[in-house]
């Protein structure tokens, strides 16, 4: 079962209407609102409520969604305390606890309904999110300029130290290997 | 006898000198009548150039398969004695000291690109381990994220996300994902400690794929906290979870042979040891000040960013002051391997260009001997492979010339006529004293395990444990000389300056090896190998039977490498309990939890996410979207230019599509918290004839299964 029979009443009406309506129980949906007949009565009334609102030359879906969100923005008021919230960062603070608390699924009932809501709906919206990260202190950890201890800096040292063990580093570490072998080899010619 | 509350402060400079020169000495004693033996070998037949790079190369590698037997040796003999006094749990009063730590520590898990679904279990089974031991309010999370995958991101956010719901974590587990991911994890880990760092002092470094359990990392806080001039201390991580044959043996070696090497280990390294980048314990405020890391002059593979960081970190820590120990006695802390030859060789490219790049602070100011010590060692780990290659080379050289000359072993002129050994003798005589040494740390570890009976049950009884053993070295006998053509091939595209990127490990299925990789990868050493037979024969059938071990891992690579690094058989000797370890056994709780929950994902149908699903979800599903908005850092207001631009990337984004965008503006977009309001807002108000088809599908997918919106494998359930 979906929400086809308020869809099809609407359909009757205004093929518009039956799009913004289709629309409607889709972003619902989107919700999680999976029962079907709160689907129906909430698209129903949001739509009942949307064509009441619609002016002359309104899209019936962009007055029909912006009931929905006018909708969520007034329901998350009353049940979050989030002054001095903009409508913009209380539809995705209210969206949030939604999903963490799993409201729409848990109180179908309820989900922007007017009207006393159980106070485990009240606790949840009120505590649901995703949690505040301790506040950010910012230390000092710049990148190093080199591996001098101190303030000695690479490039203080003469250039030839800084061409060899810095900019040719494998010549040095095969000039070192080389004397290693010339020294062992000296040592076993000597020895024979 | 355990020695309680040693005091790693008061430990004496002149006691780890007398180890290291015990060490030292140990390894001249053995290596030196070796090569006693091979330059008498050569002399016999008359010395040359050949002979003295060979003798060369051979002491060099000699040398360093004494340090390993030696390390296994001593590490045996501290174990038989209830371990070494000198290591950091002693300093610990385990009996007495088991009140809170009451210190804040930071749980940190660096990631990029990796499975949000595993990455996220992973941290779930370390949660519930410190919240079943009354751990939980010591410690917070953070899942640092430097992902630059879009689908990657958001699998990510949708995860966490779920995972704070299912725990009730929310405040103790966080997640943060940087814009710019500058150097790399060592940058990831700096810019959380720029962030946060002030507020902990300890942080626990994971990686993508680490477990520890509860216990040891509250062991490891308390060591910190008993010893307040420790600056890091190392946990040894345990391989667990392998599946194919490949990742078996390594973590049956790894688990057989590791308890003694790393007691032999601490021997040496005691307060100097080095850090593994992950499952280890760091001092936050001193790792701050002393261990960010500089730039490398020049470009890259050998300038640039510092690509092993982990030994550097060490390096400056123990510069600074700080002792750096190893804790090989602190159980519960474990990682995965990659499950195939092929994806070890790619993931031993990355590390030895980073080791590589260490050559140049062997030499640079500052550092502690034993830190230059730690570069040195792992460069050679690496320049072994080229240098045993060499060697091969070397002695089929020797062995032509020989053969050209018509020369035959002098009958006398020898030091070692005057213990009566003939050319045969000493030949048996070296060959035998090398295989020994390769076998000692085997020997040796199943001799540990006779004090040790349940462990050896553990290990699925000796039968399994021998028959293990000899699988191992038949196994490793084959594999190994791949790996030296691999690591020889590396460091030559090092040196031409071909510098390699970061690729994520592929795991389980994902993981396994397949036809034509193996073809296209191997089929250069089959034929080298064939060649070097036939070259070996011509020369001398003796030779060809000396080389024959390593000419067969060779020749046999392909078929090697591919069934090592399959399911099925590697399942077959699952079953079998052959390369049992004692995590398959009795796998702990943390292992168990993430087995169960990774298998339960795995069955789930799920659909490869298309490739801007991340986008789609991002601004199409309400809560998607509120979670990803919910990341992003808010701004008053946009600059006008930069509205502008945002303005006509949306436009662009919904009415052509997420195809007609290039990634960076995508990526924009998705950085851009205004706008990914908007975006919602909008997709959801325009009529679906205005919508590009993807959007269309995607609006069209939400209404066909209004249960699932999310197309993520992982959705909101982590």
């Amino acid at each position: 079962m979906n929400a086809e029979p308020a869809l099809s009443r609407f359909a009757q009406i205004d093929s518009a209407w039956a799009a913004a309506a289709e629309r409607v129980a889709s972003y619902l949906r989107a919700h999680r609102l999976t029962n079907h007949a709160q689907l129906s009565r909430l698209t129903s009334d949001i739509i009942g409520i949307a064509r009441a609102r619609q002016q002359p030359g309104e899209d019936p879906l962009v007055v029909a969604m912006a009931t929905v969100e006018a909708g969520m923005a007034s329901w998350f008021a009353l049940l979050m305390s989030d002054a001095g919230a903009t409508d913009a960062q209380r539809l995705n603070r209210g969206r949030l606890a939604l999903a963490m608390g799993e409201v729409p699924s848990r109180w179908p009932e309820h989900f922007l309904r007017e009207g006393a809501v159980p106070a485990e709906l009240l606790q949840v919206m009120g505590e649901a999110d995703l949690g505040r990260s301790p506040e950010i202190k910012f230390s000092n950890m710049a990148p190093r300029r080199s591996f001098a201890p101190g303030s000695a800096d690479v490039t203080a040292r003469p250039k030839w130290q800084v061409s060899i063990s810095y900019r040719w580093p494998f010549v040095r570490v095969v000039m070192s290997l080389a004397l290693v072998l010339t020294l062992a080899g000296a040592t076993l010619a000597a020895g024979r | 006898m355990q020695v309680l509350n040693f005091d790693p402060g008061q430990l004496e400079p002149a006691v780890a000198r007398r180890r290291r020169l015990f060490v030292g000495v140990m390894v001249l004693l053995i290596t030196v009548p070796a090569v006693m033996l091979m330059a008498d070998l050569h002399s016999r037949t008359g010395f040359d150039g050949w002979k003295l790079v060979h003798l060369l190369v051979f002491t060099l590698l000699f040398g360093l398969l004494a340090l390993g037997a030696l390390q296994a040796m001593l590490g045996f003999m501290l174990r038989r004695q209830g371990g070494d006094e000198l290591r950091i749990s002693s300093s610990v009063n385990w009996a007495e000291d088991t009140g809170p730590v009451r210190v804040r520590t930071a749980v940190v898990m660096p990631i990029c690109n990796e499975d949000a679904g595993r990455v996220m279990e992973g941290v779930r089974a370390i949660y519930e381990s410190l919240e079943a031991d009354g751990r939980l309010p010591e410690f917070d999370f953070f899942i640092l994220s430097d992902s630059s995958d879009p689908n990657n991101w958001v699998a990510e956010e949708v995860a966490w996300a779920g995972l704070v719901r299912e725990l009730g974590a929310s405040g103790r587990l966080f997640y943060r994902k940087r814009r710019s991911n500058t150097n790399k994890k060592a940058g990831n880990i700096a810019d959380f400690c720029r962030r946060w760092g002030s507020h902990y002092r300890y942080m626990v470094v994971l990686d993508a794929d680490s477990i520890m359990s509860g216990g040891a990392i509250v062991a490891l806080a308390r060591m910190m906290e008993r010893n307040p001039g420790v600056g890091l201390i190392q946990a040894v991580p345990r391989l667990v979870n392998g599946e194919t044959i490949y990742a078996r043996l390594q973590q049956f070696a790894s688990r057989l042979y590791g308890p003694v090497f790393t007691a032999g280990i601490n021997f040496w390294q005691l307060s100097e040891a080095n850090y593994w980048g992950h499952n280890a314990i760091i001092r936050v405020a001193p790792f701050m000040k002393h261990c960010s890391l500089p730039e490398l002059p020049g470009d890259g593979p050998f300038g640039g960013r510092i690509m092993s960081h982990d030994y550097v970190e060490a390096a400056l820590m123990r510069r600074a002051g700080w002792q750096v120990w190893l804790a090989a006695d602190v159980e519960g802390s474990f990682e995965e391997c990659p499950a195939n030859l092929i994806d070890f060789a790619k993931r031993d490219r990355r590390w030895l260009q980073g080791n590589l790049q260490h050559a140049r602070l062997v030499v640079a100011p500052g550092f502690h001997i034993l830190n230059r010590w730690h570069f040195s060692l792992g460069i050679l780990s690496y320049l072994a492979s080229p240098l045993w290659l060499a060697f091969l080379v070397l002695s089929t050289v020797i062995a032509w010339r020989l053969k050209e000359t018509g020369l035959t072993p002098l009958p006398e002129g020898s030091f070692a006529d005057h213990m009566a050994w003939h050319f045969g003798t000493e030949t048996v005589l070296l060959f035998s004293l090398t295989v020994g040494l390769l076998f000692v740390p085997k020997v040796i570890a199943l001799l540990d395990l006779r004090s040790r009976p349940t462990e050896v049950v553990a290990f699925g009884g000796w039968f399994r444990l021998v028959a293990g053993v000899l699988l191992e070295t038949l196994l490793f006998t084959l594999l190994a000389p791949v790996l030296m053509l691999f690591h020889s091939k590396f460091i030559v595209l090092t040196l031409c300056r071909r510098s390699v990127g970061w690729k994520t490990q592929r795991r389980g299925r994902a993981g396994e090896s397949d036809w034509r990789e193996c073809l296209q990868t191997h089929a250069g050493h089959t034929v080298l190998g064939l060649a070097w037979l036939t070259l070996a024969w011509w020369i001398n059938p003796t030779l060809a039977l000396w080389m024959s071990p390593i000419l067969a891992g060779f020749i046999l690579s392909i078929l090697t490498s591919y069934l090592t690094g399959r399911l099925a058989p590697g399942l077959i000797w699952k079953r079998a309990g052959l390369l049992r370890t004692p995590e398959e056994s009795n796998p702990p709780q943390e292992i168990v939890r993430l087995d169960q929950r990774m298998a339960a994902k795995n069955l789930a149908p799920t659909a490869e996410p298309g490739a801007d699903e991340g986008l789609l979800a991002a601004v199409a599903d309400p809560y998607v979207n509120a979670i990803h908005v919910s990341q992003l850092r808010s701004k008053d207001a946009s600059a006008p230019v930069n509205e502008v631009r945002f303005a006509g990337l949306r436009e662009t984004l919904l009415h052509e599509g997420p195809g007609a965008l290039a990634p960076k503006d995508k990526l924009a977009l998705m950085l851009d918290a205004d706008s990914m309001s908007r975006l919602h807002q909008t997709l959801w108000s325009t009529p679906a004839t205005e919508l590009a088809e993807s959007w269309q599908r995607k609006l069209k997918s939400g209404s066909e299964t209004p249960d699932v919106v999310i197309a993520f494998p992982a959705g909101l359930s982590a």
